[in-house]
């Protein structure tokens, strides 16, 4: 029996979405926590009509959430650090580190119920949010950049994939050498002894030249805008880290004061 | 201390290298699986020689399209490898195949 050839896949599109297995697994876990927190809350509050941040149901949320950040915050970086036992771990790790930040961020919201009064719980609320909207914009950044990475190195390689700026020196100094020079065609005393077709200026260096410094300024112009999009890569992946960092410290300072008001009490 | 410095240090000159390059990388490559084990962007089990095998001129599977399309080079790959091989820029290339074909 004759075996098929695999299928060539092509097309890079620039959002793409694909619901991969971890990701699905991840999103149905975290819709199914987030609504059971949700019903128990309304379920709590129809019961005691009492949901405020004080309340045992308010402490609740706030410790569930806290472990949720406490999750998305260290166990993906630790499991990045650890040793990996198979190829794919690290992709579930990475959607549980979003599932868990958008847990922790719902969680923490019921457990604010609307009271935005109290400064430090305010303050790591905001921190949070703007840590979760950062992550967002990261994987937005983490499909869109890449792409266009893409789209510049191949402008900046030949379509076998060689160096286009080597060629374009390459030619540059064949023409210096004088390789590819043809004479300017002299003009006759008498113009009219010409054919008509014969072009009076055959010397094509300066134009050629000309075309060689515009392809050498588009070739740089594509590095940069590469290296550019890497560095946005980078230093955004940084950003939201020390933003991570930030909402720690707002929490813990949250939570010392909430225990100083609780022990004062 | 060190670490910490270093996430603030520059990215290489440039991520792409020409294929002659990545044919020597791949060529160089011992198959540990080490990149593909430190990479949060692969989830479906591919083997390195598949991609190996894909990456410079064989056909693109639906599964290696999709883990070059997922790949957002942060790089990760890099460090664990024990040859020193760049497998960002070996995926880049793929992207290139992708988007010329």
């Amino acid at each position: 029996m004759m075996q098929r050839p695999p299928r060539t896949e092509h097309g890079y599109p620039l959002l793409f979405f694909r619901l991969s297995r971890p990701l699905r697994r991840s999103v149905l876990r975290s819709f199914a926590f987030a609504s059971t927190a949700l019903l128990l809350t309304l379920l709590w509050g129809s019961l005691t009509n009492d949901v405020a941040p004080d309340s045992p149901a308010g402490y609740l949320l706030a410790i569930a959430g806290t472990v949720c950040m406490l999750l998305a915050l260290f166990r993906y970086s630790i499991q990045r650090r650890t040793a990996r036992r198979f190829a794919g771990m690290l992709n579930a790790a990475l959607h549980s580190h979003v599932a868990f930040g958008f847990l922790a961020l719902f969680l923490l919201f019921l457990h604010g119920a609307g009271n935005f009064n109290a400064r430090s719980g305010t303050y790591a609320l905001y921190s949070l949010l703007a840590l979760i909207l950062s992550g967002v914009v990261g994987r937005l950044l983490d499909r869109i950049l890449p792409r266009l990475i893409a789209e510049e190195a191949r402008t900046t390689l030949t379509p076998q994939g060689e160096d286009r700026q080597q060629e374009l020196l390459a030619a540059t100094s064949s023409r210096q050498a004088g390789q590819d020079y043809q004479p300017a065609l002299q003009a006759p005393w008498d113009l009219a002894s010409l054919p008509l077709n014969t072009p009076l200026h055959t010397d094509t260096r300066p134009l050629s030249k000309m075309a060689q410094l515009l392809e050498l300024h588009t070739f740089q112009h594509a590095y940069r805008k590469e290296l550019f999009y890497s560095y946005v890569i980078r230093y955004w992946r940084l950003f939201h880290s020390a933003l991570g960092l930030l909402t720690l410290g707002l929490t813990i300072w949250h939570i010392l004061y909430a225990l100083h008001l609780l022990l004062l009490h | 201390m060190r670490k910490l410095l270093r996430m603030f240090a520059p990215p290489p000159a440039g991520l792409h290298k020409t294929v002659s390059h990545i044919a020597q990388e791949i060529n160089a490559c011992i198959g540990c699986n080490e990149c593909l084990l430190a990479c949060p962007a692969l989830s479906e089990p591919i083997t390195i020689d598949v991609l190996n095998h894909a990456t410079v001129h064989g056909p693109i599977t639906e599964s290696v399209a999709h883990f070059a399309r997922s790949c957002y080079q942060c790089g990760a790959c890099v460090p664990p490898c024990p040859v020193g091989l760049h497998r960002d820029a070996m995926m880049l290339w793929l992207k290139i195949r992708l988007l010329q074909e």
